[in-house]
């Protein structure tokens, strides 16, 4: 058979559409355009693809359906990665948890799980994670002020506030996600000793470590370990996982926390897969098994407002990954061809004036994921550009996904926006930008080499500075926020933090350091700082030792530091003068 | 030299541990685009390395982007670190998620303006120009 016959559409009917639509574009269209001109000169998606006034099979006139559409389930996994879809298993609800100290969140995620959710996330106060001084020293509130603690994520210094964390959930039973990107290593040793102190065995925890180190050069100036080490210490993750954690995702990329930064629909995926090639590839000579390793590498989207475009983005993200993995690395195991994806509604797309509205943009970015098949989903709270979510606003946004999938028909068929013209024309619109964004990354050198020219910074500047322009000029309407402003009415409660849950912490750190067995510290941390300097190598095992010795993450963190630096793109040069 | 003879600097920075870099991203690249000079000091710096900063470069105004809940802390450090150390010319501006009562308690100890989320790019280009023209 050649090419021609397979094509979906025949070359007597495209002659004749062809025709057809030329005379209607002379024809009524231009009559009607006379009378009623557009409202603007030109239609794009967020991220420039043009958009005209209909589509037709003229439009995708080149796809062949079996080569890059398929059916679910199968290569190239376009129409979603399993056969059947949301009519055997809904979407997993993975709603996202972290504030106050560790019991406040543990008595929310022990809510969720008596109402059947069986997938959280935690976040852990940035503060904390990040930091290199523990809130006990007086150098924290000068820093990064002790009033800031609990506001964006639990506090949780040491294992034994995990122990407090997961109290009463059973982490054989719930799937937990570590939503860290650097860091990933000691938030992960965390849960893994946690789980060896409760006697549960490795092999039996499923969660997500997102581990997506990457994704910290990607976006902006933040001052990581160097990124030869935080793609050694993520390759270790990985490493161990696939040795010891076999259900574990041990790699999330988070396409999310790009596209927050700024970057466009096709640059997210582009970037995303272009580091997640820069993984495998590295993983490969780290000595991991590629047939192994890569199917545990999950991805973790966003979805903002430009509806079909973030639609078509994540098809078109699903078959780029499994040419990548099948074609490019040639990995012969299926599972790794599959793109699994979590997918979180835009935290940046929230706006702080008429709240409220936010609940209808979630509701709407979350039945755009659901159209597009995500395997799990994540749904943001109305009062996120205020504060962290209050107990109010982190239920309604579970009944959102709830209402979804009971009560509109949304999960009764398997990827329906398939064969529509303008969503298969997007879809190959922007697979075909993608693959140029990872192209030329690749001819740079790769991810870390496109990091250390300022490549992506660049990139992730201008792209969000074309969004937030078009928002300045009106050709982007925000509600609420450039266009049917108000005087704000309505005020919601917002969630201020704990001061109670921040002395208690306090109070148990300085118990916990008192108590624990300082021999034992500081063997821990000395043995991370020789496997981090020696390669990474074993370094995951040597930081499940130091949380199980009780070190805290910044101690953690300031071993690792001592090795190897710290990373900045900005200012630096400037402090040095 | 004086100030109407030079471009108008400013240093924008991130204070604490938080990612979130968008809205500094955005400010810097709307203040390049009106001509004004930015010095980007970067995220995670401490209170001491800002003001050390702005005093050594002469910049004109200082702008905070805090995501993280740590505010109150950070512009009470910055500001007093700049009375203490001979940058009480500095204007001292910022944004991110801050609670309007607690804008107006931090624009009443002395931070010189504060932007919350959703300011158009103008409105503040147009504050940068306007106080350091006066």
């Amino acid at each position: 058979m050649n090419g021609k016959e397979k094509k979906v559409f025949s070359k007597e009917a495209l002659a004749n559409i062809t025709k057809k639509h030329g005379k209607w574009v002379k024809g009524p269209l231009a009559q009607w355009l006379v009378k009623v001109p557009e409202r603007k000169k030109g239609f794009h998606t967020e991220s420039g693809i043009p958009i005209k006034e209909i589509f037709t099979p003229k439009d995708i006139k080149e796809i062949d359906y079996i080569r890059d559409i398929g059916f679910p389930g199968e290569y190239p996994f376009t129409r979603g990665v399993n056969p059947s879809m949301y009519r055997s298993r809904p979407w997993s609800v993975r709603q996202i948890t972290g504030l106050g100290g560790p019991a406040e969140t543990n008595a929310r995620m022990r809510e969720q799980y008596a109402q059947g959710v069986t997938r959280m996330g935690g976040i852990l106060d940035c503060n904390i994670y990040a930091a290199y001084v523990d809130p006990d020293d007086p150098e924290f509130d000068h820093l990064y002020g002790i009033e800031s603690l609990g506001r964006t994520g639990y506090i949780a210094t040491n294992l034994r506030d995990y122990e407090e964390l997961y109290e009463g959930i059973p982490l054989d039973k719930v799937s937990v996600a570590s939503m860290l990107g650097h860091f990933s290593q000691r938030e992960t040793g965390m849960i893994f000793a946690l789980a060896k102190r409760q006697g549960i065995p490795l092999e039996k925890l499923n969660g997500i470590s997102q581990n997506d180190s990457m994704q910290l050069f990607n976006g902006n100036y933040y001052p990581a370990f160097p990124p030869e080490y935080e793609l050694t210490l993520a390759l270790d993750l990985v490493r161990f996982c696939s040795e010891h954690v076999p259900k574990w995702n041990c790699l999330s990329m988070a396409g999310y926390n790009r596209q927050e930064a700024g970057l466009n629909a096709y640059q997210e995926i582009g970037v995303t897969i272009a580091d997640a090639a820069t993984f495998i590839q590295e993983g490969i000579k780290f000595g991991i098994d590629a047939e192994k390793f890569v199917p545990m590498i999950s991805f973790h989207w966003g979805f903002t407002m430009d509806f079909f475009e973030q639609i078509a983005k994540l098809r078109a993200a699903r078959r780029m990954w499994a040419m990548l993995t099948r074609e490019r690395f040639r990995i012969k195991n299926p599972a790794a061809w599959k793109m699994r994806f979590y997918l979180e509604t835009s935290g940046s797309c929230l706006t702080a004036q008429q709240p409220y509205n936010n609940i209808i943009r979630v509701a709407i970015q979350a039945m755009g994921g659901v159209l597009a098949g995500a395997n799990a989903l994540h749904t943001a709270s109305f009062d996120e550009a205020l504060c962290a979510p209050t107990d109010f606003s982190a239920q309604l946004s579970l009944r959102t996904q709830q209402i979804i999938e009971h009560e509109t028909g949304l999960a009764d068929v398997v990827d329906p926006l398939a064969g529509s013209y303008y969503v298969e024309y997007l879809t190959n619109a922007i697979e075909k930008r993608a693959w140029e964004y990872v192209d030329k990354i690749v001819e740079m050198g790769g991810s870390i080499a496109a990091i250390r020219k300022g490549f992506f910074f660049r990139e992730t500047q201008q792209a969000c500075l074309d969004i937030q322009n078009q928002v300045e000029n009106g050709d982007k309407v925000i509600v609420g926020v450039n266009r049917f402003q108000d005087e704000e009415k309505i005020k919601p409660s917002l969630y201020r933090g704990s001061k109670e849950a921040i002395t208690q912490a306090l109070a148990r750190l300085q118990q916990v350091k008192k108590n624990r067995d300082h021999e034992k510290v500081s063997a821990a941390l000395h043995r991370l700082q020789e496997r981090v300097r020696e390669g990474g190598r074993g370094s995951m095992e040597a930081t499940i030792a130091c949380c199980e010795a009780y070190c805290t993450f910044a101690e953690m963190n300031r071993a690792v530091k001592e090795i190897c630096g710290v990373y900045s793109l900005a200012g630096d040069s400037i402090l040095s003068r | 030299m004086k100030r109407s003879n030079r471009k108008i600097r400013v240093l924008i920075a991130k204070c604490g541990r938080d990612g979130h870099s968008r809205g500094a991203t955005v400010v810097t690249a709307a203040l390049r685009d009106a001509g004004i000079e930015v010095i980007i000091l970067g995220m995670h710096r401490t209170p001491e390395e800002v003001v050390h900063a702005s005093i050594q470069e002469g910049v004109d105004i200082i702008g905070l982007s805090q995501m993280d809940g740590g505010h109150m802390a950070i512009f009470r450090n910055v500001a007093g670190l700049l009375r203490e150390r001979g940058g009480k010319d500095i204007l001292l501006m910022g944004g991110g998620v801050i609670p309007e009562d607690e804008m107006a308690e931090l624009k009443r100890e002395g931070v010189d303006e504060l932007f919350g989320p959703g300011t158009p790019l103008k409105e503040i280009v147009r504050y940068v120009k306007d106080s350091v023209r006066q």
